[in-house]
């Protein structure tokens, strides 16, 4: 029986190539799609999954009522907490800190590196985070001061072995004396918090004894718990007992917190900042993804329905010949099932190639390393299972039913099978939700692609063209910065020289500092640290006052100049003049405020600009800023290169293009919308496959109709009309359900900016004519071929 | 064998009611050869469907080897159908997309028979229909009369005790035609209970009795001399 249902199966896909290949081309590309998504999934899924107890282990966060700015989530946190947690609550099994400052500079023997992640952290690491020793003994590694730990490239990077490392010292944060103890094993690249060196934390401390005050605010804490159900008894705790674990002077101004679970820290975490957080995922991304995933599939499915029942017709006398041989229901659900499990897998099969060719510009797009591993990834394997069955089952069934439901006496009484009332509506549901998908997506990709070039082409308030940024390295930030600007000054094509904390002008640090003689005055700012040169350099425009200037010597310790967003935060009209009390490592001058900068993004257009305030403070300097006129920059960067090397033999040459950095702040959206755009046009072309086949078949079935209507003087155009008709009213409806749906969606997405587009009238009725268009496209070529048909053969075939 | 008893057929479309059969009785012994005649739009197609268990009265009875199955559901009728009942259409129904002997199989399969075994049967049956030669080709290779032998051969394959043919020469020309009612005879001859709707008085000559319907109703039965 089994070979019986194959064989018809395979034949009558053969018979009808068209209709199989269409069902094909739209299933393989709807499970290719799917299983491309799914490995993206995945692959986010898969974050920090070498945390031992990961359900159990949470980031603390703090949320603070910053002046000026308003409520803000942050994950840094106090140096005491972690230890007062632990200490006083039962519910706390274990606690660690983790403090990275970015970038430090290290000296290996002559040799000077600025070394990537790093951080300062407690032997609870080990247990928490799961990381396991190369080489070396867990047993109080972390404990004493001026230790670290080395991951095993780091030690081949450094000493060329890891055997070689053990025993080494090596100049840390200019410190001489730091024991290298043990070597880790490679830390996976899928955790937010990637981690190359390990240096003891009682080194912080001892270098900066500030971190054992409640004050300090600069480290991760991550706690585990007895058990997850504990979250809100311990957050409970922690607002009721603040008085436990602050000083009597900071109880009132202790910050809220509570327990992010460190699995949601991958994919949701956008609205906390200062976090480390590598390789940040967004989950309304994965979700949206996620849903078009499904969406493509399903239009894929119910293009084998469609067809499916539209084919009916024409198998109807074989469904009645089988009825009247003996056949029941069941073995007919069986053999259309069947046939819908050939085609799916057939899907399947060329949809592993498809993904296999597409999956490297995916993972391009992506910054992902998505692969399909039969061997290894067993829930890839299941997945497959998974989707044969499920798209089987759900593109198959309804056409089973319904064949297998006709009656053999109405077929071989010759009365054709017609389209049943309720078939002809589902048909036609099915193609209105089809296209409102597809201009659901058509809106989305309008707006989105209108934003994204508002975005790439909206005015920062600086110009980032031909700018790079050289980065110093190891210390001495003062005369390093100057030596290097006089190096740079005299070369061919340098315009201007100006040295930074970074080349946005901002620190990455943000604190509280208040307006002299007004103590209740307060503002949250970030610090920028800048020479006379910087603004000027970046054309960034003052809208009061004046620039620093190196000839005015009380603008190194005295003066300040703000952004606008500081002075509306503080509601000065006019700023210039006004006074701050000493902030910064200058505890004893007041900073007066010089100037006010016009609002410049020092960040991404994501995010709103918040109050800023630059000082002169040389020691704070990172970068020295370069602006040329070579058209050539890599051959610029060439000989900035070998100035830097003439004076800085052993240390490191790093640069960054100001201009590729801003660009790359918007490359993940950008590759979103490619994406988006590439799945709406596959949906779009998966129900136009889709309308293409089905409008075959129905003109098909309305060939004696179509011939008569021609013998009784129907024109051409007439015939055209009427065929056309009645599918572009259907995507015309579809276009009713999906505006709004589409507008909602579209908006969602312009959220996550904090500066946007506005959406249209006209999008979504460009939308709605594209679609039209499209379907059109698709209908013509049938509707044109029936209508120019002779009717007598028509009619005689009939 | 067959016993009708009051069989009334009536088909509702919107609110025009067709009565197709009116209160139609009769019997059929085993092993009769009967031929059932009328104008069309008699009724004569819609009592074979009833007969053969297509189709359900709208009221009368119905016993089927003196089983009542009148209100027996889908699957009770498709058991029935497949285990006792032959079908051969006026346009063959043959399934386009298998071979001549794959058709011959398809009861056989329905029936649950052993690979083997069908295989047997269906060489043999091939055999005894004179289409051997051709049971490799699909029927759109073979003309109608060689794809009505199939039909036939696909009906008797299952050695039912009753076959029920539509009008099985209505598209033949008169030479094939003949060829089928010979084999449609010989297995009369041999034991099986044939019922036949026809159009054609020649055919009808084939039969031992002919049942008139006219307006969904039997107007005469006629039982020829050579078999009294």
């Amino acid at each position: 029986m089994f070979r019986n249902y194959l064989k018809i199966a395979v034949r009558s896909l053969m018979k009808q190539f068209s209709y199989t290949l269409i069902n094909v081309i739209g299933l393989s590309t709807g499970v290719a799609a799917f299983l491309m998504i799914m490995l993206y999934l995945q692959f986010h899924l898969d974050f920090d999954k070498q945390i031992p107890n990961r359900e159990r282990l949470f980031r603390v966060v703090q949320i603070q009522q910053a002046d000026g700015i308003g409520e803000q989530h942050v994950a840094v946190n106090m140096g005491p907490l972690s230890e007062a947690l632990k200490a006083g609550l039962p519910e706390v099994e274990d606690a660690v800190r983790i403090m990275n400052w970015g970038p430090m500079p290290i000296r290996v023997g002559e040799d000077y590196y600025n070394q990537d992640k790093v951080v300062w952290t407690d032997q609870s690491i080990f247990r928490l985070f799961g990381i396991q020793l190369a080489e070396g003994d867990t047993n109080n590694l972390l404990t004493e001061p001026r230790v670290v730990v080395l991951s095993e490239q780091l030690a081949i990077k450094y000493f060329g072995s890891v055997s070689a490392a053990i025993g080494k010292t090596i100049e840390f944060n200019h410190e001489e004396g730091y024991l290298v103890k043990a070597v880790m094993k490679n830390q996976p690249e899928e955790t937010h918090m990637p981690m190359e060196m390990l240096v003891s934390y009682p080194s912080a401390e001892q270098r900066f004894p500030w971190l054992k005050d409640w004050g300090s605010n600069t480290l991760s804490v991550y706690i585990q718990l007895d058990h997850p159900g504990s979250v809100p008894v311990v957050e409970k705790k922690i607002a009721e007992q603040a008085k436990l674990f602050f000083d009597e002077d900071d109880v009132d101004r202790a910050p809220r917190m509570y327990l992010q679970p460190v699995g949601e820290i991958h994919l949701r975490s956008g609205h906390i900042k200062f976090q480390v957080n590598s390789r940040q995922g967004d989950y309304r991304i994965v979700l949206a993804f996620m849903v078009i995933a499904i969406l493509v599939i399903l239009i894929a499915c119910i293009n084998f329905i469609n067809l499916a029942i539209a084919r009916s017709v024409k198998r109807a006398k074989e469904v009645g010949v089988r009825k009247a041989l003996g056949a029941n229901r069941q073995n007919l659900i069986y053999q259309f099932l069947g046939e819908s499990m050939i085609i799916t897998l057939l899907s399947i099969l060329a949809s592993l190639i498809l993904v296999e060719v597409s999956l490297p510009t995916f993972n391009q797009l992506l910054d992902t390393s998505l692969k399909i591993q039969f061997l290894t990834n067993p829930i890839f394997n299941i997945g497959l299972l998974g989707i044969w069955i499920v798209v089987s089952l759900l593109s198959g069934i309804y056409p089973a039913f319904y064949m297998s439901k006709m009656q053999a006496v109405d077929v071989l009484k010759g009365v054709r099978a017609k389209n049943t009332s309720t078939s002809g509506y589902l048909s036609k549901s099915l193609v209105v939700f089809q296209f409102s998908v597809a201009i659901v997506l058509i809106i989305v990709v309008i707006i989105t692609t209108r934003q994204i070039r508002y975005v790439m082409h909206k005015d920062l308030g600086y110009n980032p063209e031909k700018v790079v940024g050289v980065l110093l390295q190891g210390g001495d930030n003062e005369k390093n910065a100057l030596l290097l600007k006089q190096e740079l000054r005299n070369q061919v094509g340098v315009q201007k020289v100006a040295a930074a904390s970074f080349v946005n002008g901002v620190a990455g640090n943000q604190s509280t500092i208040s307006v002299a003689d007004s103590a209740s005055t307060r503002l949250m700012a970030r610090f920028g640290y800048v020479d006379e040169d910087f603004f000027p350099l970046m054309e960034i425009p003052f809208v009061e006052g004046r620039n620093f200037s190196a000839e005015i010597t009380s603008d190194a310790n005295e003066s300040v100049i703000i952004n606008q967003a500081a002075a509306n935060a503080l509601g000065w009209k006019e700023a210039v003049g006004k006074q701050f009390n000493p902030f910064n490592t200058d505890t004893i001058h007041k900073k007066t405020v010089i100037g006010v900068i016009s609002d410049y993004h020092y960040y991404s257009i994501h995010e709103r600009i918040e109050p800023a305030v630059y000082i002169m403070y040389p020691e704070g300097y990172g970068v020295v800023c370069v602006k040329y006129d070579q058209n050539d920059q890599a051959a610029f960067v060439k000989r900035l290169e070998e100035s830097w090397e003439s004076v800085f033999p052993h240390r490191p040459f790093e640069w960054v293009s100001v201009g590729e950095r801003v660009e790359k702040q918007y490359r993940n959206d950008r590759n979103s919308a490619t994406l988006f755009t590439v799945f709406t046009a596959l949906s779009l072309l998966i129900s136009a496959l889709g309308l293409y086949g089905l409008t075959a078949l129905r003109v098909e079935q309305r060939t004696k109709e179509i011939g008569i209507r021609k013998v009784l003087g129907g024109s051409i155009w007439q015939l055209m009309v009427m065929i056309t008709r009645e599918f572009l009213l259907l995507v015309a409806l579809a276009g009713i359900f999906a505006i709004p749906l589409g507008y909602y969606m579209a908006q969602q997405i312009l959220n996550q900016f904090a500066y946007t587009v506005s959406i249209a009238w006209y999008d979504g009725v460009f939308a709605i004519l594209s679609a039209l268009f499209i379907a059109l496209l698709t209908i013509a070529y049938h509707a044109q071929h029936a209508a120019n048909a002779n009717p007598v053969v028509s009619l005689k075939y009939e | 064998m067959i016993k009708a008893e009051k069989l009334t057929k009536i088909f509702r479309a919107d609110e025009v009611e067709t009565t197709a059969l009116n209160e139609v009785s009769f019997e059929i012994k085993k092993g009769e050869f009967v031929a059932i005649m009328g104008p069309s739009g008699c009724g004569k197609s819609t009592l074979l469907n009833i007969l053969g268990l297509l189709d359900n009265p709208t009221s009368g009875k119905y016993f089927f080897l003196d089983r009542e199955v009148s209100g027996s559901t889908e699957r009770q009728r498709a058991n029935l159908r497949k285990e006792n009942i032959g079908f051969v259409f006026q346009n063959f129904n043959l399934i386009d997309e298998l071979t001549v002997s794959e058709n011959v199989e398809l009861p056989l399969i329905y029936l649950g028979m052993p690979t083997r075994e069908r295989k047997k049967r269906v060489e043999e049956v091939l055999a005894q229909m004179q289409i051997s030669h051709r049971h490799k080709h699909f029927p759109l290779q073979l003309s109608g009369g060689q794809q009505q032998r199939v039909a036939v051969a696909r009906a008797v394959v299952a050695k039912p005790s009753l076959i029920l043919a539509d009008e099985p020469t209505g598209n033949l020309d008169s030479a094939h035609g003949e060829e089928v009612m010979n084999l449609l005879n010989e297995l009369n001859v041999n034991g099986t209970t044939i019922i036949m709707v026809t159009h054609s008085q020649r055919d009808a000559e084939y039969s031992q009795r002919v049942i008139r319907l006219f307006d969904g109703q039997i107007i005469n039965e006629n039982i020829k001399k050579s078999i009294l």
